[in-house]
C-alpha cells in the first residue's frame, strides 16, 4: 500500500517539527493511535485501534522514528500486528518552509500488509491510505490551531 | 451384447442425493466424541518462528490440545514427500525438502498459510478463538514469488538444500543443438514470451479431514475430502507417519469437486490422524475458503519463452522452448510430473513438427506448492503450442485453420495404421485432426465471419476469432512408463464385480467419483455387459475397506482405466458363468452365446438367464464338478499406453475499443474423446473445463506481491466465472475409438479445459490485429479490460 | 468462516431497535448483511450484539406520495428493482438496482443497509445523489431528514450516529420528460462498480451526474453537471469528469484506467439522457 501526500499547515517549521517530535501530540495526529509509550530514545509502543468501514481491529506494535534531521526529515517506521493481520510502514516525512508562517509536510512510504487484510482488503486499499492521508492532516491543523 | 444403456444420455442416478441436499461430505459426518481442530497460519510468506507462546490458549475453557511442530518432531515425523521422482539433466536426484506437518520453532515458514499450530477443542467456534490466544514470534525475511526470478543469484532461499531454489532442471525432445540448427535455419521464427497464470482450483467443498484413532483395536480412519483414497493411505502410513497401512482405512467420502486439487496428500490429512492418536479422539479439520486460497494446490504458473521455426511454405521446423516453472514452497504429491511428464511430452501437438526441444527450470519459491490442476501440464503444452500457430498465421499473412491444416498429422486410426511416434517420447494412439477442424469451422461458418469482422473494424465493437487445436494424454497410465519416468507409484486400477445370488450386482472401483458421474457411466457399462437393468447395478467406491484397492481419479483415467479393469472383471463373471450354464443346459460351453442377459444354446431355443446363474453360484447343489461356487472377481488394468483425446476449439470475441472490454460471443467446441458411453455427461463435463479454461484466459489468475501475499484470495477480488460470463456452448464431437482399451474409450474431463484457454486469448489478439493493433503480440491473461486497454494504447 | 460470538436481536420497532443500540457496548444494525455478515466471519469485525431491522414493517414499503417516491430502508434491492412505482417515476434506480450485486445479493440486500454502510464502490449512493434524494433518519433525539449530499460524508462513513436507523429513502418525482440512467461498468469477482455513472436530464437541461466506485465516496461532479447543464455535447461535458478527485486504484483498475472509464462512462450515460 502506497501512502504519499502533502499539505501545506498554518505553522512555522519549528513548530511543526516541534509538534512531531512531541509523543502526545504524535499520539494525537497519526490516525487511530489510541496509545503512544516511549520505550527507548525515539522508540515507542503503540496502540492503536483502526475502525474502517466493516472493519474494526485492535493493533499493537513498535513504532520508531530514525534518520532524524531537524527539522526537515524523518522516518517513521510503524509495524502494528493484529489478529486480523499486521502491517508494517516505513514513510518519510519531509517538512520544507513555504515562508515564515507556513510549512509544507509530504510524505512518501510503502505499508506492508500482512495476512487476511493483504488477502482480502485489496479493493479498498487506496481508499484507506487516501482516508488515513486526510485523517492525518486534519488532525495536524486541528492540533496547531489549539 | 445389444447396448441399452451405452451412448444414451441416462440421467445421473447420484443427482437425487445431490440435488436434494442429501449427499454426504467430510463435514457433515460427525463422530461421537469428536473434537475440532483449528490450524494457525503463517501470515507471513517467509519468516523464521523465534518462539509460540501456547500456555493462554491451553488453559482456555473447552481447549482439548494445543500442538507445535515441536510435538511432530519428537515423534520422528519429517513431513509430506512427493510422489513423483524427477532428476536433474545430469542424474542428480530432485531437490526434495519434506513438507513439514507444522513448522517448529526455530525453523521457518516457507509461504503464508504454512502450518505453525493446532488448536484442538470441543467446538470449532472455541478452537478459533483459542487461535487468536496463540502469541507466535516471527523475524520476516524477504520473499520471491516468480519462478523466473527465484532462479537468479541472490534471490532469497527458499530451501538451503537448493541452491538458487532450484528443485531440478530437465529437458526433453531432439538434442539442443540439432532444434538450435533448424531454428537458425528457419525462413520464419515466431517468437513469444508469456505467462501462463496461476490458477486455484476453487473446489465448492473446500478441503476437510477427520482423524479417527481407536486405542481399543489400534487401528485408524480418515476420512477425507479426496479424489485418491488409496493413494493417501499409502503415503501417508509409508511416508509420513509410518504406520502398518492394514490398521489404517482411508474414506473419501461423497466429494464436491477437485478439479486436481484433492488428489494430493495433505499435510492436514496426516496432522488430524497423529492428533486423533494424541488424544484419542477423533479431530475434524474444515477448511475456510480463505485458507483454501492460501493451502490448497494450485496450477499451472509457467513463465516461458518459445520459438516456433517455419519453413517458406509455412511448415513448422522446429520448436524451442525455455519454460521456468513454479513449483511453490514444498512438492507436492505429483508436482514434479506436472510440468515435465505431462507437459514436455505433449509439445508435439497435432503438428509434425521435425525438432523439438523443451530447456525446463523448476523452481521453489515462497508461495504454496503448485500440482495438477484439471489438465495439468496439456494446457500449458496446448496454450504455448496455439498461441505460436495463431501468432505465426498472422505475421506470415496465412490463414491460421490453413497453417494448421498444413501441419496436422495425417488421420491414424492405430489398426490399419501404426501409431504416431513423437519426438517428445509418446506414441499417439489414434486421431483424425483435420476433421474437427473441418467441422469447427463449418459450425463457425467462417466466410462470412470474416466478413462481419471486417465491417466491425470499422467500429468501437471489435471482433475476432481464435483457434485452437489440441491432443492430449489421459487414461494415466502404463505403470511401467511412468516408473521410468519417476512416478512412486503404479497407474493401474482396480475393478471388482460382485454378483449378489439374486443376480444383483455391487461393483467396486478404486476409481473415485467427486462430479464425473461414475455412479451412471460404470453402471450402464455393467448393466450393457450384462444384459441386466441397470437399477441391479450399484457402483460403490472411495473406501479403501471395501475395495481393494486403486489409484484414483485424475488425468481423464477413470473409465478408460477403471473402466476396463471393471470390464476385464465382467469378461471373468461370463466366462464363470458359461460354465454354470453348460452345466445347467447339458450342453458344451463353446456352443453357448452369452447375450440379452442369458446364455443360449446356438441354433436352439434353450437358454438361461444370468440370474439363474447367479442363484446357482451362490447355491451350487447341482454344479460343474470342481468349479468354485460364486461369482465374484477382481481385476486390475494396467493400459498398453495413454489416451489421447484431440479436438478443436473456436471463439469469438467482441472487444470494446474504448473500455479493452472482451466479450465472449461464441464457442464452438469439437471434441474427439473416443467412444462416447454417456453423451450428457461428456456434454457436461466438456461445459465445465470449457467455464474453467475460459475463466483462465478472461477472468481467473491468483495474484502475489512482492511480499508473498496474494493479494486476490476471496470471491470479490478473485473472479470465478460464472454462468453469465459466458455464451451457450456450440457443441459437437467425432468418434475414434482408442484402439488399445476394451471400451475404445479415451477420457473427457479435461478436454474443455486444455483446448479452450487459448482460443480465447487468440480471439483478443485477432480483435486487436483487425482493429489495426497488429504490432501486439501478448496479453497477460486473465485478458482483463485494462490489459486490453492498455495493449491497444501502448 | 467462524465468527466471534455475538448476540442476535430482532427488532420489531424502530424505537426498540434504538434502544438495544443505545444499550449494547458495541452494537451493529443489520440490514440485509451482504458487507456486515463477511466481515464477521472473516472475523474484521466483532460487534457483541447485532440488531436485526429487516423485519421492522414501518420500515418496508414502496410507494408514491405528493409527488414524491418513498421506499422503506429496509426494502430489498430487488423490491426495488421490481416495483412498479420505481419503473413508472424513475426508472434508473431499478435498473440501478437490479444490476447490483447477483440474485442472492438482491434478494437479502437492503437499500438502508447499503448507504449505511456507504461502500465507495456501491451503486446506492451514487443513484441517489443523481436522484437528489433525501434520507430520513430517526435516532434517540428523534427524526430528521438530510439530503444525499449531506449523508455521505466519506470513505464508508455517513453523517449517521451509531444509534441511528435509517427509515426511509424520498426521492422527488422529476418532472414530465426528465430521462435518466445508470451504466455500470462491473468488477466481475464482485459485481461492484469499478465506474457507475448515475445521470438524470431534466426537460429544463438541468443535469445532475454522480458517480459510484471511482473515488473514496460517491459524489456528484459538478463540472460535468455545469457544463451538460448549460448546453455542452455528451462528449465535451464528460471531458470534464472525475477531475480533482483522489481516484482509487486497485490490482484490477489503475488510477488512469480508472479514470479513463469515468470519461467514457460519463458520455455514454450523457447521450443516453439527451
Amino acid at each position: 500500500m502506497q501512502l504519499t501526500g502533502s499539505h501545506t499547515l498554518a505553522a512555522p517549521i519549528e513548530k511543526v517539527w516541534q509538534m512531531l517530535m512531541d509523543t502526545d501530540i504524535l499520539a494525537k495526529i497519526v490516525p487511530g493511535v489510541s496509545r503512544l509509550e516511549k520505550t527507548g530514545e525515539n522508540q515507542f509502543e503503540a496502540i492503536s485501534e483502526i475502525k474502517l468501514g466493516p472493519v474494526s481491529g485492535k493493533f499493537s506494535g513498535g513504532l520508531t522514528l530514525s534518520d532524524i534531521i531537524a527539522p526537515s526529515t524523518f522516518t517513521l517506521n510503524v509495524s502494528q500486528n493484529s489478529k486480523i493481520g499486521n502491517a508494517d510502514a516505513s514513510i518519510k516525512i519531509n517538512l520544507v518552509a513555504v515562508d515564515a508562517q507556513q510549512t509544507e509536510i509530504s510524505f512518501d512510504g510503502d505499508a506492508k500488509l500482512s495476512g487476511l487484510l493483504a488477502r482480502t482488503g485489496q479493493r479498498v486499499l487506496s481508499g484507506v491510505a487516501n482516508t488515513l492521508t486526510k485523517q492525518f492532516f486534519s488532525n495536524f491543523e486541528e492540533e496547531i490551531a489549539s | 451384447m445389444s447396448n441399452k444403456y451405452i451412448g444414451k444420455a441416462v440421467k445421473r442416478v447420484e443427482d437425487k442425493r445431490f440435488i436434494t441436499g442429501k449427499g454426504k461430505y467430510t463435514d457433515d459426518m460427525i463422530l461421537p466424541g469428536q473434537t475440532y481442530a483449528y490450524i494457525i497460519r503463517s501470515p507471513y510468506a517467509h519468516a523464521k518462528v523465534n518462539s509460540i507462546d501456547i500456555s493462554h490458549a491451553l488453559s482456555a475453557e473447552g481447549v482439548v490440545a494445543v500442538f507445535t511442530g515441536d510435538d511432530i518432531a519428537q515423534s520422528g515425523i519429517n513431513g509430506v514427500p512427493a510422489g513423483w521422482q524427477v532428476n536433474f539433466k545430469n542424474g542428480d536426484i530432485m531437490k526434495e525438502p519434506p513438507h513439514p506437518l507444522l513448522v517448529g520453532t526455530g525453523s521457518t515458514v516457507k509461504h503464508v498459510g504454512d502450518a505453525v499450530a493446532v488448536v484442538i477443542a470441543e467446538s470449532k467456534e472455541i478452537a478459533a478463538d483459542a487461535a487468536e490466544m496463540v502469541e507466535i514470534d516471527y523475524e520476516v525475511f524477504d520473499a520471491v514469488v516468480n519462478p523466473a526470478d527465484a532462479v537468479k543469484e541472490g534471490a532469497p532461499l527458499v530451501h538451503e538444500a537448493a541452491p538458487n531454489n532450484i528443485a531440478f532442471d530437465w529437458e526433453i525432445g531432439n538434442p539442443k543443438a540439432e532444434v538450435d540448427e533448424a531454428i537458425a535455419n528457419s525462413h520464419h521464427v515466431t517468437s513469444l514470451e508469456f505467462v501462463n497464470q496461476r490458477m486455484i482450483p476453487n473446489p465448492i467443498e473446500p478441503r476437510s479431514a477427520i482423524g479417527l484413532y481407536e486405542p481399543s483395536t489400534d487401528r485408524y480412519t480418515l476420512y477425507t475430502s479426496t479424489q485418491n483414497p488409496h493413494l493417501i493411505r499409502l503415503l501417508m502410513c509409508a511416508f509420513v507417519l509410518g504406520i502398518p497401512e492394514h490398521k489404517v482405512r482411508v474414506v473419501g467420502p461423497d466429494v464436491g469437486g477437485g478439479f486436481g486439487s484433492k488428489i494430493f496428500h495433505y499435510t492436514e490429512e496426516a496432522l488430524v490422524t497423529w492428533c486423533s492418536k494424541q488424544i484419542e479422539r477423533p479431530v475434524k479439520w474444515t477448511s475456510e475458503r480463505s485458507e483454501a486460497f492460501i493451502t490448497d494446490a494450485h496450477g499451472r504458473d509457467h513463465v516461458t519463452h518459445a520459438e516456433m521455426g517455419f519453413d517458406k511454405e509455412g511448415n513448422v521446423t522446429a520448436l524451442r522452448i525455455k519454460t521456468f516453472a513454479n513449483l511453490g514452497a514444498y512438492l507436492s504429491t505429483f508436482a514434479p510430473a506436472v510440468p515435465t511428464y505431462l507437459h514436455g511430452t505433449l509439445l508435439q501437438g497435432l503438428y509434425t513438427t521435425p525438432k523439438i526441444h523443451l530447456d525446463m527450470t523448476c523452481a521453489f519459491t515462497h508461495t504454496n506448492a503448485v500440482d495438477a490442476y484439471r489438465g495439468a501440464g496439456r494446457p500449458e503444452a496446448t496454450y504455448l503450442l496455439e498461441r505460436l500457430m495463431d501468432l505465426a498465421a498472422h505475421e506470415m499473412g496465412i490463414d491460421p485453420v490453413e497453417l494448421r491444416m498444413k501441419n496436422f498429422i495425417p488421420p491414424f486410426d492405430g489398426v490399419n495404421q501404426p501409431g504416431y511416434q513423437t519426438q517428445v517420447a509418446l506414441q499417439y494412439d489414434s486421431g483424425n485432426y483435420q476433421e474437427v477442424l473441418k467441422r469447427g469451422v463449418a459450425m463457425l461458418g467462417y466466410e462470412e465471419f470474416r466478413k462481419a469482422q471486417a465491417e466491425a473494424a470499422q467500429s468501437n465493437k471489435l471482433l475476432g476469432v481464435g483457434f485452437s487445436t489440441y491432443v492430449e494424454a489421459c487414461g494415466i497410465a502404463p505403470s511401467a512408463v511412468v516408473g521410468a519416468l519417476g512416478a512412486r507409484a503404479g497407474l493401474y486400477e482396480v475393478g471388482q464385480v460382485r454378483v449378489q445370488p439374486t443376480g444383483k450386482v455391487s461393483v467396486y472401483t478404486g476409481a473415485h467419483s467427486h462430479g464425473q458421474g461414475h455412479e451412471t457411466t460404470f453402471a450402464q457399462v455393467v448393466a450393457d455387459k450384462l444384459g441386466i437393468p441397470l437399477e441391479d447395478v450399484e457402483i460403490h467406491h472411495g473406501d479403501t475397506e471395501t475395495v481393494a484397492f486403486g489409484m484414483g481419479t485424475y488425468g481423464s483415467r477413470s473409465l478408460a482405466v477403471g473402466g476396463s479393469a471393471i470390464v476385464k472383471s465382467l469378461e471373468k463373471i461370463i466366462e464363470k458363468g458359461a460354465k454354470i450354464a453348460a452345466h445347467k443346459l447339458e450342453a458344451n460351453v463353446d456352443d453357448l452365446t452369452f447375450a440379452d442377459g442369458k446364455y443360449t444354446v446356438n441354433g436352439t431355443d434353450k437358454s438361461v438367464a444370468f440370474g439363474d446363474i447367479a442363484l446357482t453360484a451362490y447355491i451350487p447343489h447341482n454344479y460343474p464338478a470342481g468349479l468354485e461356487p460364486g461369482l465374484d472377481f477382481s481385476s486390475f488394468y494396467d493400459p498398453a499406453n495413454f489416451t489421447y483425446p484431440f479436438g478443436c476449439h473456436i471463439a469469438v470475441v467482441e472487444v470494446d475499443k474504448e473500455t479493452g472490454k472482451v466479450s465472449l460471443k461464441r464457442f464452438i467446441a469439437v471434441d474427439d474423446v473416443g467412444n462416447v458411453i454417456n453423451p450428457m455427461i461428456v456434454d457436461g463435463q466438456i461445459h465445465g473445463g470449457l467455464a474453467q479454461g475460459i475463466g483462465q484466459a478472461l477472468l481467473e489468475g491468483a495474484i502475489f506481491d512482492e511480499n508473498g501475499q496474494l493479494i486476490n484470495g476471496s470471491y470479490m477480488d478473485y473472479c470465478m466465472p460464472r454462468a453469465d460470463d459466458l455464451p451457450m456452448f456450440e457443441l459437437d464431437r467425432t468418434e475414434t475409438p482408442c484402439p488399445h482399451n476394451p471400451l475404445g474409450v479415451k477420457g473427457a474431463g479435461e478436454a474443455g479445459c486444455i483446448g479452450s484457454t487459448p482460443a480465447v486469448v487468440n480471439a483478443v489478439l485477432d480483435a486487436l490485429w483487425s482493429g489495426g493493433f497488429g504490432h501486439v503480440k501478448d496479453i497477460l491473461m486473465p485478458t482483463t479490460p485494462e490489459r486490453v486497454w492498455r495493449a491497444m494504447n501502448s | 468462516m467462524i465468527p466471534h460470538s455475538f448476540d442476535y436481536k430482532r427488532a420489531s420497532s424502530v424505537e426498540e431497535a434504538i434502544e438495544i443500540l443505545q444499550n449494547g457496548s458495541y452494537a451493529k444494525v443489520l440490514g440485509g448483511g451482504h458487507s456486515l455478515v463477511p466481515a464477521l466471519k472473516l472475523r474484521l469485525n466483532a460487534p457483541d450484539t447485532l440488531v436485526d431491522v429487516t423485519r421492522i414493517e414501518s420500515l418496508k414499503g414502496i410507494g408514491i406520495e405528493d409527488g414524491t417516491l418513498v421506499i422503506g430502508a429496509a426494502n430489498t434491492h430487488h423490491e426495488i428493482a421490481t416495483s412498479a412505482d420505481v419503473q413508472n417515476t424513475l426508472s434508473f434506480l431499478a435498473k440501478g438496482a437490479s444490476a447490483i450485486g447477483d440474485v442472492q445479493v438482491r434478494n437479502k440486500g437492503t437499500i438502508g443497509g447499503s448507504i449505511a454502510h456507504a461502500d465507495p464502490s456501491a451503486d446506492w449512493p451514487a443513484l441517489l445523489l443523481a436522484a437528489d434524494a433525501s434520507i430520513v433518519i430517526q435516532g434517540a433525539d428523534g427524526t430528521k431528514t438530510v439530503s444525499a449530499q449531506d449523508f455521505f460524508t466519506g470513505f464508508f462513513s455517513t453523517i449517521l450516529e451509531e444509534t441511528d436507523i435509517i427509515t426511509q429513502i424520498r426521492i422527488p418525482i422529476p418532472p414530465e420528460g426528465t430521462k435518466s440512467t445508470y451504466q455500470k461498468f462491473v468488477q466481475p469477482a464482485s459485481r461492484f462498480a469499478i465506474v457507475g455513472c448515475a445521470a438524470v436530464k431534466e426537460p429544463s437541461g438541468a443535469t445532475r451526474v454522480a458517480f459510484a466506485g471511482v473515488s473514496d465516496y460517491a459524489f456528484r461532479d459538478e463540472a460535468v453537471e455545469s457544463a451538460s447543464s448549460s448546453g455542452a455535447s455528451a462528449e465535451e461535458a464528460a471531458s470534464k469528469a472525475a477531475e480533482g478527485v483522489s481516484i482509487m486504484s486497485d490490482h484490477y483498475a489503475s488510477e488512469d484506467y480508472r479514470k479513463h472509464l469515468a470519461k467514457v462512462y460519463a458520455r455514454r450515460a450523457l447521450v443516453e439522457v439527451s
